[in-house]
């Protein structure tokens, strides 16, 4: 796709942030009442609220399995998220984001303590602007550890991508769109562990090293984010 | 690591040399790690590392456990019951919730038929008496027992009337084994 923008101008990009610069976010835990865990977050134009439900017996029941619990992450794009209206209900993409988020976060939870079990894991983004699925990603490991799931770590994630031959962390809206390649990656911190890893368009393997480099650096600086919002929550209610 | 320090998932609390991995935590390549968010503590007793919660945590039957059930079917020998609520406790039950009771458990007298005693729909307070392989309960205690009866004929609520239970709609009589405060138990409260 070609576009008369200019995306990467003198060591700045269309936002002003470093090419090795994220986006803010912002993360706050326990937001919902009758969910068991939950979060909100925004990450610079993204908004997600992630709903955690469970351990519970896994309906269909011939989606049960005896040895261990079953993540069900649902992706969900509210219809007034885009630009243009998108059409409600799960759709290819979500569906595949859906899948590839219950993967990895079902490596992180100890999920042989609850044979037969589900874990509902609702991710709703009411506001999009590109990487929607780190966002939502960080957010459900957020909302686990706000459900007591136990876990190994918190899974946490970051996109890396190319934008006119330049390696950039964090791709912005236009960037994502305009761009030449968006290498979404999700990790276990503790471990670097790498628990997603997703691309779209072509990059050369100097550069897919660079960039997975980038994304995994920028997972750490959102982990520490994400742990800081869980400890200031909880560290509250200790004082009380 | 220093006691009543607050820990988060995949965070080193101790070593398998020094303590045992007890409640809230996991061993991994011989380091004791947290499995939740909470505060840390040694169980000084059993040489245990535990984080105690600070979150909610997922309800886990246990033996001992009182248990609010709904009646599902009542057979020969006993009856079968889906296990709804853990009393003191806010969250849903995770993993199995099919209870059995059987005629020996339900009170301390001989009880002949499961039917004269429960039938379907009844919601009962009932003791876990094992949970592996299987839930088994028991009612024999006087708070355990019925706690909300539906009346057969036209599935109103029954009300205790002298020894027995009457419907307040169509004046049918029942009876069950009843828990000391049947119908004053507040089912909104859970």
């Amino acid at each position: 796709m070609k576009s008369d923008i200019k995306l990467f101008e003198n060591g700045k990009r269309l936002d002003g942030r470093k090419p090795d610069e994220l986006r803010n976010i912002k993360i706050e835990t326990g937001v919902l009442h009758r969910a068991e865990g939950s979060c909100y977050l925004e990450w610079g134009g993204n908004k997600v609220i992630v709903a955690v439900y469970g351990p519970r017996e896994a309906i269909p029941r011939h989606t049960q399995n005896p040895l261990r619990a079953i993540v069900n992450a649902r992706y969900n794009m509210a219809a007034f998220s885009v630009d243009d209206r998108k059409r409600p209900g799960p759709d290819r993409r979500s569906r595949e984001i859906s899948k590839v988020i219950s993967e990895a976060l079902g490596h992180a939870i100890f999920l042989e303590r609850f044979p037969r079990a589900s874990i509902d894991v609702n991710i709703e983004v009411l506001e999009a602007e590109a990487g929607t699925r780190c966002a939502g990603l960080t957010a459900a490991g957020v909302a686990l550890v706000d459900a007591g799931i136990p876990m190994r770590d918190i899974p946490v994630a970051c996109a890396a991508g190319k934008i006119e031959g330049q390696v950039v962390l964090d791709l912005g809206k236009e960037e994502d769109n305009f761009g030449s390649a968006d290498l979404p990656i999700a990790i276990s911190p503790r471990t670097g562990e790498i628990l997603l890893l997703q691309m779209d368009g072509h990059m050369t393997g100097d550069e897919f090293n660079t960039a997975l480099d980038m994304a995994i650096k920028g997972c750490h600086t959102v982990s520490e984010i994400q742990k800081k919002a869980i400890t200031e929550k909880y560290q509250k209610t200790e004082g009380d | 690591m220093t006691e009543n320090k607050m820990v988060l998932p995949g965070d080193q609390v101790s070593t398998s040399e020094e303590l045992l991995p007890g409640d809230g935590t996991f061993e991994e390549n011989g380091i004791i790690r947290a499995s939740r968010a909470g505060t840390y503590h040694v169980d000084e007793k059993h040489r245990r590392a535990m984080v105690k919660p600070l979150t909610s945590i997922p309800v886990e039957l246990r033996r001992g456990d009182i248990v609010l059930a709904l009646v599902g079917s009542v057979r020969s020998s006993m009856i079968i019951a889906e296990v709804i609520h853990v009393t003191g406790k806010n969250r849903a039950v995770s993993g199995d919730t099919n209870g059995t009771l059987r005629v020996s458990e339900i009170s301390d007298g001989y009880v002949k038929d499961p039917s004269t005693e429960y039938a379907p729909g009844d919601i009962i307070r009932a003791k876990v008496v094992q949970v592996k392989p299987n839930i088994q309960l028991a009612t024999k205690d006087k708070d355990l027992g019925v706690i909300r009866a539906l009346c057969s004929k036209c599935r109103q609520h029954l009300e205790r009337k002298d020894n027995g239970l009457e419907c307040s709609n169509c004046g049918w009589k029942e009876r069950r084994r009843t828990a000391v405060d049947y119908g004053n138990y507040d089912l909104k409260k859970m």
